[in-house]
């Protein structure tokens, strides 16, 4: 009776060291641990997370393009835009920060891709994927870091870049790595070098503009040196950029009653994103009556860009047809890079015709005057104010502002008009840099922006 | 696997091998009272001159080794000991008599793995016999074990029109979890049941078995850290004469009455509401918009007369014929009726020496409140032993449950109750329309332009939407027992069980859904590209599972010693299947639907905007669960006096992503009793048994939605049409499973005569590990709550039961009384985990938790009550000292430490009393139940949701009009402008927050039964007739707001049921 037991004893130990295979199924099929190259790129096609409401509204929220009145102002449940609209010192009373949150889930996933390059040893079948993921995955990491940048951190200058605080630098997807900020250089060298770094590996065109490809890493080296006021390498990385995709689409091919004239993903999108969500601010809100009031008659964004209803004006223009706002690059913004780099680097009259085969496009046929002119000052100032009209509730408005604060013959200073107060906002004040949540605060004990 | 499956085969062999070992003949036997003849369990079966015997099982059988020629004595507390001379025979089946004098109730617990007679427990079990079960009736089995189960709780907060007004969730002792599921295990037949219990018939149930402290549950380990309950079916008893048994039922249920709920606003006080909103010209931006929004018929009217088309005097009398309409009356008569629940159940059972039998049919039918809908149910059950040898028994059950309900009508709390005017069928009798999601006055312009019928008809609609499902469920079991020698025995148990359901939803080409949507996606030259056809859904499930369990048992009595002890090792695999089918335009007579669908192009919708059709729902999904555990439990008794027991347990899983070395947890518990009344220096007279015993021990539990690694699940990227992958857990290397440490200390006695009887219990819960929300920084891209084994909590009470005889004369009479306390608390969380927002959205809803250091997992919290502005009417809210009605600023600087903490909302003080009478043949019993110590919240006037969507309370009327008001009321006044917080302020304030202290008479149960004992010309063994009611209501309440404690917000009281049966035996 002994050796039954004895015998039932050692046959449970030998159990126990077999189950484990048997325990080593998955429990669900639908779940995957990303680790082979198809699990990685289906990260990083996640368009909600990558593309779709990924980068900053606060820009947007900012500007003063719309307006509201105050009791449309008092009945905003979101307090980012009550205290965004005023430039107030505290933004978000405690809520959720979507322009911190969903940008920074982006970079989590574009982490978890290149950590999981790391561990696949391409084969030479496997290399051009490998490198394509790799590219994207630097890109769009890349592009949101550029985009939190114009947020919270100072305009570029070269001469405090190395001690002005730059953002978080998350290059780890561990959570239980403790936030820092790295300074304003270290950012913009960054997002360099990953460009850099990517530019070989992305495929000349992808198959859809949600992914980058080498047109969008050109734009946005382009997009970086125009903040950091290296107009020459601008211009080249623009050129570059056009020399793959420049086509541009003819307003007069749209329909100007439709809810929303433009396509998602259209064939001037060169790379495709959205803001955090401001729709329930710019349905509330109206577009301001002087920019309105500026797109002449015969100018074709005044009736595709806007809705001129009961009495009201709001913003469809987007290039994502939806609620949702374009932040991503299209080829109007490249080419008004190139104009701009080219006005400023003593090429008036190329600058203006650059700008003039753009704007061909967006008046009705035949009625568009060229400009003229060969004064640099007068073309920058010509081409300044149609990309901010070409370029609106794109995010990109904000980004001019700031770089334009240290230029004091374009710098302007915003006001707002609530409740019987002015607020204003001067050229290059603390207040162009939005503070970091409070929870990030909180949680790391990083340090917070000077309001 | 392979390795698992040899083992059986290993045990199995060793099994048969060993029995050609033994040299002794073994004598069998059943053991019945001879009072009723049922089999008498746990009965000391002794060799007389030798310290040796065994107990009797669950069925009174015994198998006892011994000598040709030998004496044996039966004892049983309760009972005079019999000794007889064996003389050879190999089976002994003997009738033992009850002696008054002695104690008697000893019962048995089965575990699921042993069954254990009450004065060898050292843990909680409780025991829940036949006869209460067939005290009431319903459907289910779980719902008959409200109020008459020791410490066992139904939570019902979430019971109302979202679940459904029977929904509840289960509590044995409170709960200690604060993220993780809270009910406890329920075993059907030996494993863990994978499918909807209430399938099951209670029919069919012999007895249930609630395991509530660690050592009881530690068999069961890593899920048994909330309890554990046991079913056991009824099987068929050996040397039993075919017994026929015939139940039958049938239940009606009062009708909903829907003037209970508060959230409703009569029409004339409606229409007063949307009269002064039209006037602020409220209305005039959706009746001017070119997307034909919705607008109550009242508006519309006020529109007409604005317009000039309707006259004073048209637009006085079509207002008074709308005020003359209540929908609740509507809903009541059109959409509702009396429930009837009938249930038949036909058993047959009996059995040999060597052979058993249990077989039962059932069906039951539920006509449903909700008119149209109908749940139907046909079980059938097979059991059979054989003992082909001595030493072997062989048992298979075949249970097969079959369920299948139509769910076509209309319920109260959608679309077509929204308008207190809102009426389904005119003066003339004809189906009237309501509105729905577009305009009426756009809608009635359909037909004349092309377009199919756009009116709403809530009537017409149960016509046309088919909903059906069904659902079938097969379980097998295997049991096979061996038995080397009269000590030492092997089991081997397995069940396949496999459950198959299918959900489908026909909505009718002419039903509203569809032609809401062609008629949406009508173009403008009339060309339809929604198709005009019926949509069909399917939903299919599988699921199979399957549990093989191996187990030793070794049974000895030397002398003052008596040991048992068993082990094994177990395994299950559970593999779900789920698919999804939707097709467009589906033609019922040819089976043929849409397949050329252009889902990628955005069209222009009438009224206004664009859109791609949306692409049918369908999908697959798979999920396998495996487990594999091994267990082991001993317990030593030294003369009947002195017990120990112990027992250790160690569970793996296939938790997908949690490393190897975390996947299993050692879980185990011990325990001590002793019988002080055995001993001899003790000498009370009055209580001649008591007894102590104490656990303590070790359970788990699993929250299978955390991971380890980082994980992802794949869907197709709706704009791209690419696979893409979905973060689901950013990982957390540090996961861990739930552990709950348990102490539980009980005392049993019992006094002279059987007088009063009961035990009391204490406990105390320390929840460690416990998986709670934790603070994570966004900027690590995470942004779901984020939930580690962070959080501690305690949880501890006592439970008390007592039964007493208070037999006078003829009148039998006797009382069952529970009372059990218990309060469970946060020792340990991050109450920073939850945001300003998050925090806002929690006040007001009913089982959201706030974890807070020190109060209750189940705590209410409110806003502080400063009452209301004399002016205005307006609510005062306090900031920096001063009062003010600043209502943003004050609730977005709303910290945790401003709420008030009101206390627990599940009852901490819970109880009832349960009388039994018995005159003659007529029986009556009645169950009152209490509850106390907890809170409510009720809901109060929220003008946002008047004003936007309709929703009207009833204290409208009672609101602060002008000053002075505010000394009667402290209802807010109507706003000028409609204000969120201004309305939280109110319906999250103090003053909502009521007692749920309540007496509720459960249940009356009133029987006649006739016996062939009584009444020899019976042709039955047993007649018995009864009558019950249930829920018949509240006798007193602490609250004075009318409402049920246990149903605030639920909008009908849960009605009173009355049954009739009979139950005979032939």
């Amino acid at each position: 009776m002994k050796s039954i037991k004895i015998t039932y004893i050692i046959l449970l130990f030998i159990l126990t060291s077999c189950a484990e295979d048997w325990l080593d199924i998955k429990n669900d099929k639908q779940l995957v641990v990303p680790s082979t190259l198809q699990d990685l790129q289906a990260l990083l096609d996640n368009t909600e997370v990558m593309n779709f409401s990924s980068t900053p509204a606060l820009g947007v929220i900012c500007n003063t393009d719309y307006y509201l009145t105050d009791q449309e102002w008092q009945t905003l449940a979101d307090p980012t835009y009550r205290n965004g609209y005023i430039w107030a010192e505290d933004i978000y009373q405690g809520e959720t920060c979507y322009s911190w949150n969903f940008p920074y889930e982006v970079i989590l996933y574009a982490n978890l891709a290149l950590e999981g390059l790391n561990k696949i040893n391409p084969n030479d079948a496997s290399q051009s994927e490998w490198n394509q993921i790799k590219g994207q995955a630097l890109f769009y990491r890349s592009w949101t870091f550029f985009q939190l940048a114009q947020v919270f951190c100072k305009p570029y200058n070269a001469n405090t870049a190395a001690t002005d605080l730059g953002i978080p630098l998350k290059l780890h997807s561990d959570i239980s790595i403790t936030t820092t900020r790295s300074t304003v250089q270290q950012t913009y060298d960054q997002i360099l070098h990953d460009l850099q770094q990517s530019l070989p590996l992305l495929p000349e065109s992808p198959d859809i503009a949600t992914r980058p490809g080498k047109a969008a890493a050109h734009a946005l080296l382009a997009k970086t040196h125009l903040q950091m006021s290296n107009y020459q390498l601008a211009l080249n990385e623009a050129e570059e950029c056009l020399k793959i995709k420049n086509e541009l689409i003819d307003y007069n091919t749209l329909d100007s009653t439709a809810n929303y004239p433009f396509e998602r993903m259209n064939s001037e999108v060169i790379y495709q994103s959205t803001m955090a969500p401001t729709y329930a601010l710019l349905s509330a809100g109206q577009v301001d009556s002087t920019l309105f009031q500026s797109y002449q008659t015969d100018d074709l964004r005044r009736v595709m860009y806007f809705r001129n209803e009961e009495n009201r004006i709001n913003f469809k223009g987007t290039y994502d047809a939806s609620t949702r706002q374009f932040s991503g690059i299209a080829v109007d913004e490249v080419i008004l890079i190139k104009a701009e780099c080219l006005a400023r680097l003593n090429q008036p009259s190329v600058a203006i015709n650059s700008l003039n085969q753009l704007l061909a496009k967006r008046w009705k046929s035949n009625k568009f005057i060229p400009y003229q002119t060969a004064e640099v000052n007068q073309a920058l100032n010509i081409i300044l104010e149609e990309r901010h009209k070409s370029l609106i509730f794109r995010g990109i408005r904000w980004m001019d502002l700031r770089r334009l604060g240290s230029d004091p013959n374009r710098a302007v200073t915003l006001t707002r008009q609530l409740e019987d107060k002015t607020y204003t906002l001067p050229p290059l004040h603390s207040r162009y840099t939005l503070p970091i949540p409070d929870e990030v605060i909180e949680i790391s004990g990083i340090q917070q922006n000077v309001r | 696997m392979k390795h698992l499956l040899l083992f059986f085969n290993c045990t199995l062999w060793l099994a048969i091998t060993a029995h050609g070992q033994t040299n002794t003949t073994i004598l069998r036997g059943v053991v019945t009272s001879e009072t009723d003849g049922q089999p008498l369990p746990g009965v000391n079966v002794i060799i007389k001159g030798t310290p040796n015997g065994v107990i009797t099982d669950y069925n009174g059988e015994y198998s006892l080794s011994c000598p040709d020629q030998s004496t044996i004595s039966f004892s049983y507390i309760g009972y005079e000991t019999i000794t007889i001379e064996r003389n050879g025979r190999t089976t002994l089946h003997i009738q033992l008599k009850e002696n008054i004098e002695l104690l008697s109730g000893v019962e048995i617990y089965s575990t699921g793995y042993q069954e254990i007679p009450l004065d060898r427990a050292t843990g909680s079990f409780e025991h829940i016999d036949q006869e209460l079960i067939q005290r009431s009736t319903g459907t289910d089995i779980i719902s008959r074990l409200e109020n008459v189960t020791s410490g066992l709780q139904f939570d019902k907060r979430l019971a109302g029109d979202t679940y459904g007004d029977t929904y509840r969730n289960l509590r044995i002792r409170g709960i200690s979890g604060i993220d993780s599921d809270n009910s406890p295990l329920i075993v059907v037949d030996n494993f863990p049941y994978e499918g909807d219990i209430n399938s099951i018939n209670p029919n069919t149930i012999d007895h249930i078995t609630v395991l509530k402290d660690a050592a009881a549950a530690s068999i069961w380990g890593a899920r048994a850290a909330n309890g554990v309950i046991v079913i056991t079916t009824k099987k068929g008893q050996t040397n039993q004469p075919m017994k026929i048994s015939l139940n039958s039922n049938i239940t009606w249920v009062q009708q909903p009455d829907f003037h209970y709920t508060p959230d409703f606003l009569p029409s004339k006080d409606f229409i007063e509401v949307e009269q002064t909103l039209f006037d602020r010209g409220y209305y005039d931006s959706k009746a001017n918009s070119y997307r034909q929004y919705p607008l109550s018929p009242a508006v519309e009217l006020l529109l007409s007369h604005r317009d000039g088309s309707l006259s004073d005097q048209e637009l006085d009398a079509q207002l008074y014929n709308l005020s003359q309409f209540d929908v609740r009356d509507q809903a009541e008569k059109y959409f509702y009726r009396p429930a009837i629940y009938q249930q038949y159940a036909l058993s047959l059972q009996g059995g040999t020496s060597k052979h058993t039998y249990f077989i039962a049919g059932g069906y039951d039918h539920n006509a449903l409140s909700i008119d149209g809908n109908n749940k139907e149910r046909f079980t059938l059950n097979v059991n059979n032993s054989i003992r082909p040898i001595e030493a072997l028994n062989v048992a298979a059950a075949i249970n097969i449950n079959h369920n299948q309900q139509t769910s076509n009508g209309l319920r109260w709390g959608n679309i077509e109750t929204k308008y207190p005017y809102n009426h389904f069928v005119d003066d003339q009798g004809n189906w009237s329309s309501v509105v729905n999601d577009i305009r009426l006055t756009y809608a009635a312009l359909a037909t004349e332009e092309g377009l199919l019928d756009w009116s709403y008809r809530p009537m017409q609609e149960k016509h046309f939407n088919d909903v059906s499902g069904q659902n079938t469920e097969y379980r097998i079991d295997l049991n096979t027992d061996y038995s080397f020698t009269t000590e030492l025995s092997v089991g081997i148990k397995y069940q396949y069980q496999q459950i198959q359901g299918t959900d489908e939803q026909i909505l009718d080409k002419d039903s509203y859904a569809v032609r809401s949507r062609v008629n949406r996606y009508t173009q403008a030259d009339g060309s339809r590209v929604f198709p005009y056809g019926a949509i069909r859904s399917n939903e299919f499930s599988q699921q199979a599972a399957q549990a093989l369990r191996s187990q030793i048992s070794y049974n000895k009595r030397i002398a003052k010693h008596r040991i048992t002890a068993l082990a094994g090792a177990e395994a299950r695999n559970i593999k779900q299947t789920q698919q999804g089918l939707q097709v467009y335009g589906y033609d019922e007579e040819t089976l043929i639907f849409s397949t050329d669908l252009d889902y990628t192009t955005r069209y222009p919708l009438r009224p206004a905007g664009s859109l791609w059709i949306t692409p049918p729902a369908n999908y697959f999904g798979e999920t396998l669960d495996r487990y594999i555990s091994y267990f082991a439990n001993t317990s030593y008794m030294l003369k009947d006096t002195y017990g120990l027991s112990a027992s250790v347990r160690w569970d793996a899983s296939n938790l997908f992503g949690v490393k190897t070395n975390q996947k299993g947890v050692p879980l185990w518990s011990a325990g001590a009793s002793w019988n002080i009344s055995n001993e001899t220096f003790y000498n009370v007279n009055w209580l001649p048994y008591l007894r102590l015993r104490t656990t303590y021990g070790y359970n788990g539990n699993i929250n299978k939605s955390l991971t380890a690694y980082p994980t992802a699940s794949y869907t197709v990227d709706n704009i791209t049409n690419l696979s893409k992958a979905i973060l689901r857990s950013p990982g957390n290397p540090q996961l861990r499973w739930e552990r709950v440490s348990m102490v539980n200390v009980g005392v049993d006695f019992e006094t002279n005569d059987q007088r009063v009887a009961g035990s009391f219990e204490y406990y105390d819960k320390f929840g460690t590990d416990m998986i709670a929300d934790t603070p994570i920084d966004p900027t690590t891209g995470f942004l779901d709550p984020y939930k580690t084994n962070f959080a501690e909590t305690r949880t501890s009470g006592f439970d008390i039961q007592i039964h007493t005889r208070n037999t006078i004369n003829d009148w039998k009479w006797s009382t069952d009384i529970l009372c059990s306390y218990t309060s469970n608390k946060i020792r340990k969380a991050y109450p920073d985990a939850i945001t300003s927002s998050s925090l806002i959205s929690r006040l007001t809803l009913n089982t959201a938790i706030i974890p807070i250091d020190g109060n209750s997992i189940d705590g209410i919290y409110s806003l502080p009550w400063v009452g209301l502005n004399p002016d205005n009417g307006n609510p005062q809210v306090i900031i920096e000292g001063q009062q003010s009605e600043e209502y943003r600023d004050y609730i977005q600087n709303l910290q945790l430490e401003d709420l008030i903490y009101n206390g627990p909302s599940v009852a901490p003080i819970f109880g009832a009393i349960r009388n039994n009478l018995s005159w003659k043949n007529i029986g009556i019993s009645f169950n009152v139940s209490w509850k106390s110590g907890y809170y409510f919240r009720r809901s109060g006037i929220n003008y946002y949701d008047l004003f936007e969507s309709a929703a009207g309370h009833k204290e409208y009327v009672n609101r602060w009009q002008n000053p002075g008001d505010e000394a009667h009321t402290q209802v807010p006044s109507m706003p000028e402008i409609v204000d969120f917080n201004r309305d939280l302020i109110y319906n999250a304030s103090e003053i909502l927050v009521e007692p749920g202290d309540h007496i509720r008479l459960e249940d009356i149960n009133l029987s006649y039964a006739l016996t062939q004992l009584n009444t020899p010309k019976l042709p039955f063994s047993e007649l018995r007739v009864f009558c019950y009611a249930r829920n018949l209501g509240i006798l007193w309440q602490a609250s004075k707001s009318g409402l049920d404690p246990d149903y605030p917000n639920a909008s009908y009281r849960s009605p009173r049921s009355y049954s009739i049966g009979l139950n005979a035996t032939f």
